[in-house]
C-alpha cells in the first residue's frame, strides 16, 4: 500500500495524472540547472587562448593518462617521466620551463585545486581521477590568475567532471597491454533528489617497458623501474535541495606502490608508497535567471612514504685534512620518510548582471595548507602556510562588436605577502565570424614549500677510522633555503585571431610576448667559499643546494590551433607552436639555460573518422623538435603516430530498455614507427605499445 | 445646515440608488436564472488554479462584455446536483484531474477545459465511452500551436534547420501534426521514438550529433521534472539549443520557450465565455491559446553565441507572423 502511495507520488512528479500527460509539466517550476561553468564561454568572449579537449577526442586519442591529453595542446611540453627524485610521473608546461615537478600551471578538477604545496604541481599519476569520469578539459593558455589565482602562471588546466545524472546504469571497462592492465567499475545511480556516480578503477601500469640500457651521448643511462599499481575511488554526488539549491558532494582516494629509483647507492631501486585523498563539497544557488551564489569547500591530502635505509650502502669521503672516511648511512634515510601535505580551501563566489552589458563575478577565499617531510623540511612536523583572496571579474559589452574583460585578484600569503594580479583583455568582433583579441596581464607563482623552507640536514656516522680526534658524525647541509624568495612574476601580452568555421569548428592564432622574471632557481653553494654562516652548517668539501629569484625569461610564441568538422563522419584537430625563449640576463654557471626547455617547434594532430556507422579509427601524430627541460638531458626531436581502430556494438534487451546495453571494442596503438623518442631524461625511452580494451554500459 | 429641499433631493438620489440595486439585484438573479453562472471546477485548491481561478474572476467583473457569475465547485468526484447547477451555463474545468471529473459526469451543462495539454484531452474525450456532443466537451489548450514554437525557432536560430524531436508514449500523437508543420516551416525533422527513461540519453545523443535544436514536448517520459537535468547536460555538452515548452524549462537551463500563463488563459477563458450567445448550451471547439509569452535565457543565449531581441520584442514578432493550421 506504501508503495502504491510512492508510486503515485512519483507519478504526479513526473507530471502523470490518471495515466495522460497533466499541467504539472507546462506550469511547473524544473530544478534550475545551476552551473553556469557547465556551459562553455563561448571561444569569441575569452579572453585567452583556450584549448578544448572534449570525451570525442579523448577517446579517439587513444590516452591512458590525463596528462598524455594535453599533447594535443599547443605549446604544451609533455613527458611521461620517471623522476629521480620524488615525484614520479608525468611533466607538463607550457611555453616551456618544463621542469619534474610542473609548478607553473594551476591545475584544477571541478573548481578544486590540485596543486601539491610541498613541491608544486600536481601528482599525475596518483590523481584520484578516472579518465572516462572526464566530461571535457579546457587549457587556457596563459596566466589566468585573475581568475585561478597565484600559480595560474603559464596556464590553467580546467578538468569538468562528468555529471552523475549522464552516467546513469552500469559501466565496466577493461584493457590490457603491453604498459599494463585495468579494470575500471562504474556505477551511476539516483534517488528522488539526487544522482550521484561512484568509480572504481585498478590499474596495473608497467611505465616505461623499453629499457635504454647502455649509455647515451657519452652518460650512462638506466634501465627504469617505475612499475605501479594503483587503486582508485572516486564518489560524485549532486543533491537539488530545492529547485534553486543544489548541494555537490565529492571525495576520492587514489593509492597505491610504485617503483622508483635507477642509480644503484645514490637513487636505488625501491617502492614508495603514495596516496592522495580529496573531499569537497559545493553549495550552489540560484537567485535569478543571471545571478548565482556558490560556497565551496575542499581537503585535499598527498602523502608519499618510502624506506630506503636498507638500499643505502657506504659512502667513501676525504676529509679536507686528506683523510680518507667510510661513511655509513645517514640520518634521516636511516629510516622511513614521510613527506605529507595537505590543502583546506574555502571560497564564495558571486555572479551577476546589473544589466544587461555588464556581468560580474566576485568573491573571496581562505586557504591553508599544511606540509610535513622528514626529509625536507628539517622534521617531521607539520608547517602551516595560509592565503586569503579577494577577486573580480568584469565583463562589459557595451555594444555586440566589443567585449571587455577587466578582473583581478588580491592574495595575501603567509610566506610571501600581498600581491595583485590583474588582467585587461578586449575581443572585438570582425562581422558574425571573426573576432580580434588583445590581452595584457600579470601573474604571479607563489614559491613552492620546498623551495622557501626546504632544509634537508643530513648526518653521516662515520664507521672507520675511528679514534680520538676524529669526527664520530659528518655533517651534509643537503638543502637549506633562504626563506626570502619572492614571487616569480610574469608580464604578458596576447594578440589572438579566431575565425568560427561553424558547428563548432574554428580556427585560432595566437601570438604571445612574456616576460618572466624572479625566476627561482635551485643553486649550489660549495663550502667552503659560500657564506660562512652557511658553510659552518656542512662538511667542507660538500655543496649546499639552496634557491634564489635569479633568471629571467622573455618568451615569445606564435600558436595555430584549428579543430573542424568535416562533414559528421570527420574531426580534426591541429595545433602548431612555435616558441622561443631567450634569456633576459646572462646565464651564471651552473644555473639553468632556459633557450631549450621548450621545443622550438612543434605539431600535433589527432584525425578521426567514423568509417562505417560501428567502426571508427583515429590517427594522432605528435612531433617536436629538440628540447632540454631544466634537469632533464638535451634530446633530440622526433615524431610519435598513435593509432586507434574501434567498433561499438549494442545488445537488445527485454521490451521497456531492460537488459539492453552498449559496448565498445579497441585496439590501440603507441608509436607506431617505434622511433626511438625519448622523454626529459635519456633514460626514458618510449617504444611501440599495443593495448586492447572492451567497454561495457549497461 | 442642510434645507429642506435639499434633503429631499438627498432622499431621492438615494432612493433612487436603492431602486438601481434592487433592480439590479433582481436582473442578476434573474440572468442567473437565464444562464449566466459560469461553475469552476479546480482540480485542487491553490497554486496554478487559484491563480488562474482569481484571474478569470477579476476579468469578468471588468467591463466590457456580458456580466456572468462565477461559483465554484467542490473539487471532489460527486456529480453536482441540480440545486448547485441551477442557472449554470458553463463548466470550467481547471486542469486534468477536474476534467477527468467532470468527464464522468451525466447531463451536466457544457464543460469548458482550461489548463489541459492537448494529448490528455484528447485521451479523455476518446476514453469518456459515450458520443458526447463535441459542444458540449471542449478545452483551451494549454499547448501552444506547433506552428508557433517552431516560428519562434525560425525566430531566434536563423539558419538552423534541423529540429530533433524525442518523443515518448505521448508525444508521439503529435508526430502526424508535427511533420508537416515542420515541412510546411520550411523545417528538418529528425525524430526518435522511445518507450522508458533509460533510452532517453542514447537517443537524445544520436539525435544531437545531427541536430541544430531540441524541441520539446510534453510528455509522460521523456520531458519530466525528473529528465529535466540530464537532458540539459546532454544538450550543453552538444552546445545544441532546448526550446522548451514553458517558464520553467527557461528557468532551468533551456534557450528559449513559448508558453502561456493561467492568467492569460484566464482572459482567454473570460473572452470566450463572453461571446457565447446567452442562453445556448453550446461550446466552440477545442482552441489553443491566443496569448503567450516568450521567455529566454539570457546565460545560455550567451553561450551559445547567440544576440537575441528583448522577450517582448520576441513576442510581438512571433504574434506577427502566421501560423499556418495545423
Amino acid at each position: 500500500m506504501l508503495a502504491c502511495l510512492f508510486a503515485s507520488l512519483a507519478r504526479a512528479a513526473a507530471g502523470e495524472e490518471g495515466g495522460v500527460l497533466s499541467e504539472n509539466s507546462f506550469l511547473d517550476e524544473l530544478p534550475v540547472v545551476l552551473s553556469a561553468t557547465r556551459l562553455r564561454q563561448p571561444l569569441r568572449d575569452t579572453p585567452a587562448a583556450v584549448t578544448l579537449i572534449d570525451r570525442e577526442m579523448i577517446r579517439d586519442a587513444g590516452a591512458r593518462d590525463v596528462a598524455d591529453l594535453f599533447r594535443l595542446v599547443p605549446g604544451m611540453y609533455v613527458a611521461y617521466n620517471v623522476d629521480k627524485e620524488i615525484v614520479p610521473g608525468h611533466v607538463v608546461s607550457y611555453h616551456g620551463l618544463a621542469d619534474p615537478y610542473a609548478k607553473r600551471m594551476q591545475v584544477q578538477i571541478d573548481g578544486r585545486s590540485v596543486y601539491t604545496p610541498l613541491f608544486g604541481g600536481p601528482v599525475w599519476s596518483s590523481i584520484p581521477l578516472v579518465l572516462d569520469d572526464i566530461e571535457r578539459i579546457e587549457v587556457v593558455r596563459g596566466p589566468s590568475a585573475a581568475t585561478y589565482g597565484a600559480n595560474a602562471f603559464l596556464g590553467v588546466i580546467n578538468i569538468v567532471t562528468r555529471e552523475p545524472a549522464e552516467v546513469r546504469g552500469r559501466m565496466l571497462a577493461l584493457s590490457a597491454g603491453d604498459a599494463g592492465g585495468e579494470a575500471i567499475l562504474r556505477h551511476g545511480g539516483r534517488t528522488e533528489n539526487a544522482d550521484y556516480r561512484i568509480t572504481l578503477q585498478l590499474r596495473r601500469d608497467k611505465g616505461y617497458t623499453d629499457d635504454a640500457q647502455g649509455s647515451y651521448g657519452g652518460r650512462p643511462v638506466f634501465p627504469r623501474s617505475d612499475d605501479k599499481s594503483i587503486g582508485n575511488l572516486a564518489f560524485r554526488g549532486d543533491y537539488r535541495l530545492t529547485p534553486q539549491d543544489e548541494l555537490q558532494v565529492q571525495f576520492g582516494y587514489a593509492g597505491g606502490t610504485r617503483e622508483a629509483g635507477d642509480i644503484p647507492n645514490n637513487n636505488p631501486r625501491r617502492e614508495k608508497d603514495a596516496a592522495s585523498q580529496y573531499g569537497l563539497l559545493r553549495w550552489q544557488r540560484a537567485l535569478g535567471p543571471e545571478s548565482q551564489l556558490s560556497l565551496r569547500a575542499y581537503h585535499n591530502r598527498d602523502r608519499f612514504a618510502e624506506d630506503s635505509s636498507a638500499l643505502i650502502g657506504e659512502t667513501a669521503f676525504v676529509l679536507p685534512s686528506g683523510l680518507p672516511v667510510l661513511l655509513g648511512v645517514p640520518a634521516p634515510l636511516d629510516r622511513p620518510l614521510r613527506h605529507v601535505a595537505e590543502r583546506s580551501d574555502v571560497e564564495a563566489q558571486h555572479s551577476f548582471a546589473p544589466d544587461e552589458t555588464l556581468r560580474i563575478v566576485w568573491g573571496g577565499g581562505f586557504r591553508r595548507d599544511a606540509v610535513s617531510s622528514s626529509l625536507y623540511l628539517g622534521g617531521g612536523g607539520f608547517r602551516v602556510f595560509s592565503q586569503r583572496n579577494l577577486f573580480a571579474n568584469a565583463e562589459w559589452r557595451p555594444d555586440e562588436r566589443w567585449l571587455f574583460n577587466l578582473g583581478a585578484m588580491i592574495e595575501h600569503n603567509s610566506f610571501v605577502g600581498t600581491r595583485t594580479s590583474p588582467r585587461l583583455a578586449v575581443n572585438h568582433r570582425l562581422g558574425a565570424r571573426q573576432t580580434l583579441r588583445a590581452s595584457v596581464g600579470r601573474a604571479y607563482r607563489n614559491p613552492v614549500v620546498y623551495e622557501q623552507h626546504g632544509n634537508s640536514r643530513w648526518l653521516y656516522p662515520v664507521l672507520a677510522p675511528s679514534g680520538p680526534g676524529l669526527p664520530g658524525v659528518l655533517p651534509l647541509q643537503y638543502l637549506l633555503a633562504p626563506g626570502d624568495l619572492r614571487p616569480e612574476r610574469i608580464d604578458s601580452h596576447e594578440l589572438g585571431y579566431l575565425l568560427d568555421l561553424g558547428r563548432g569548428s574554428a580556427l585560432d592564432l595566437k601570438i604571445a610576448d612574456d616576460r618572466l622574471s624572479d625566476l627561482i632557481e635551485m643553486q649550489g653553494v660549495p663550502c667552503p667559499g659560500g657564506p660562512p654562516a652557511l658553510c659552518a652548517l656542512t662538511t667542507p668539501g660538500t655543496v649546499v643546494r639552496s634557491f634564489a629569484n635569479r633568471g629571467s625569461v622573455r618568451v615569445s610564441a606564435v600558436e595555430v590551433q584549428w579543430q573542424q568538422a568535416l562533414g559528421e563522419r570527420t574531426r580534426i584537430h591541429l595545433g602548431l607552436a612555435s616558441t622561443r625563449l631567450r634569456n633576459r640576463s646572462a646565464v651564471p654557471p651552473g644555473a639553468p639555460d632556459y633557450q631549450r626547455t621548450a621545443p622550438r617547434h612543434a605539431l600535433n594532430l589527432l584525425l578521426a573518422h567514423q568509417l562505417a556507422p560501428q567502426w571508427r579509427g583515429s590517427v594522432a601524430a605528435y612531433r617536436s623538435s629538440a628540447s632540454r627541460a631544466v634537469s632533464g638531458d638535451a634530446l633530440p626531436g622526433g615524431t610519435r603516430w598513435d593509432l586507434r581502430l574501434a567498433r561499438s556494438f549494442h545488445w537488445e534487451g527485454m521490451a521497456g530498455g531492460a537488459g539492453a546495453g552498449a559496448g565498445e571494442f579497441a585496439l590501440v596503438v603507441q608509436n607506431v614507427g617505434d622511433t626511438g623518442i625519448r622523454e626529459f631524461y635519456a633514460d626514458n625511452l618510449l617504444g611501440r605499445r599495443i593495448l586492447a580494451s572492451l567497454r561495457l554500459e549497461f | 445646515m442642510t434645507s429642506a429641499p435639499a434633503l429631499l433631493a438627498m432622499l431621492a438620489w438615494h432612493s433612487r440608488r436603492a431602486l438601481l440595486a434592487l433592480a439590479g439585484a433582481f436582473l442578476l438573479c434573474g440572468g442567473a436564472l437565464a444562464g449566466d453562472v459560469v461553475a469552476l471546477l479546480l482540480s485542487e485548491n491553490g497554486g496554478h488554479y487559484t491563480e488562474y481561478a482569481e484571474a478569470l474572476r477579476r476579468t469578468l467583473a471588468a467591463p466590457p462584455g456580458r456580466p456572468l457569475r462565477v461559483i465554484e465547485l467542490p473539487p471532489g468526484g460527486e456529480r453536482p446536483g441540480e440545486a448547485q447547477l441551477a442557472g449554470v451555463e458553463t463548466i470550467v474545468a481547471v486542469g486534468v484531474r477536474a476534467m477527468r471529473t467532470a468527464a464522468a459526469w451525466d447531463g451536466v451543462p457544457p464543460v469548458l477545459n482550461v489548463l489541459v495539454p492537448r494529448t490528455s484531452f484528447e485521451k479523455t474525450l476518446a476514453e469518456s465511452g459515450r458520443l458526447r456532443r463535441r459542444t458540449h466537451f471542449s478545452a483551451i489548450h494549454l499547448d501552444q500551436p506547433l506552428a508557433r514554437q517552431l516560428n519562434l525557432i525560425r525566430l531566434i536560430l536563423p539558419g538552423k534547420t534541423r529540429v530533433a524531436a524525442l518523443v515518448g508514449p505521448d508525444s508521439a500523437q503529435l508526430l502526424p501534426r508535427l511533420r508537416p508543420a515542420i515541412a510546411r516551416a520550411g523545417l528538418e525533422i529528425a525524430s526518435e521514438e522511445i518507450a522508458a527513461e533509460a533510452e532517453i540519453i542514447p537517443a537524445l545523443s544520436r539525435l544531437l550529433a545531427t541536430a541544430d535544436v531540441l524541441l520539446a514536448l510534453p510528455d509522460t517520459v521523456v520531458f519530466t521534472r525528473d529528465t529535466a537535468r540530464s537532458i540539459l547536460l546532454t544538450t550543453y555538452r552538444h552546445q545544441k539549443p532546448l526550446i522548451g515548452f514553458s517558464q520553467g524549462y527557461v528557468n532551468a537551463g533551456a534557450l528559449a520557450a513559448v508558453y502561456s500563463t493561467p492568467e492569460q488563459i484566464a482572459r482567454q477563458t473570460a473572452e470566450l465565455l463572453r461571446a457565447l450567445p446567452p442562453g445556448r448550451a453550446a461550446l466552440p471547439s477545442p482552441v489553443a491559446p491566443t496569448d503567450f509569452s516568450v521567455a529566454v535565457n539570457r546565460s545560455v543565449a550567451r553561450a551559445l553565441g547567440l544576440d537575441l531581441p528583448s522577450d517582448a520584442a520576441l513576442k510581438s514578432a512571433l504574434a506577427g507572423l502566421p501560423e499556418a493550421e495545423q
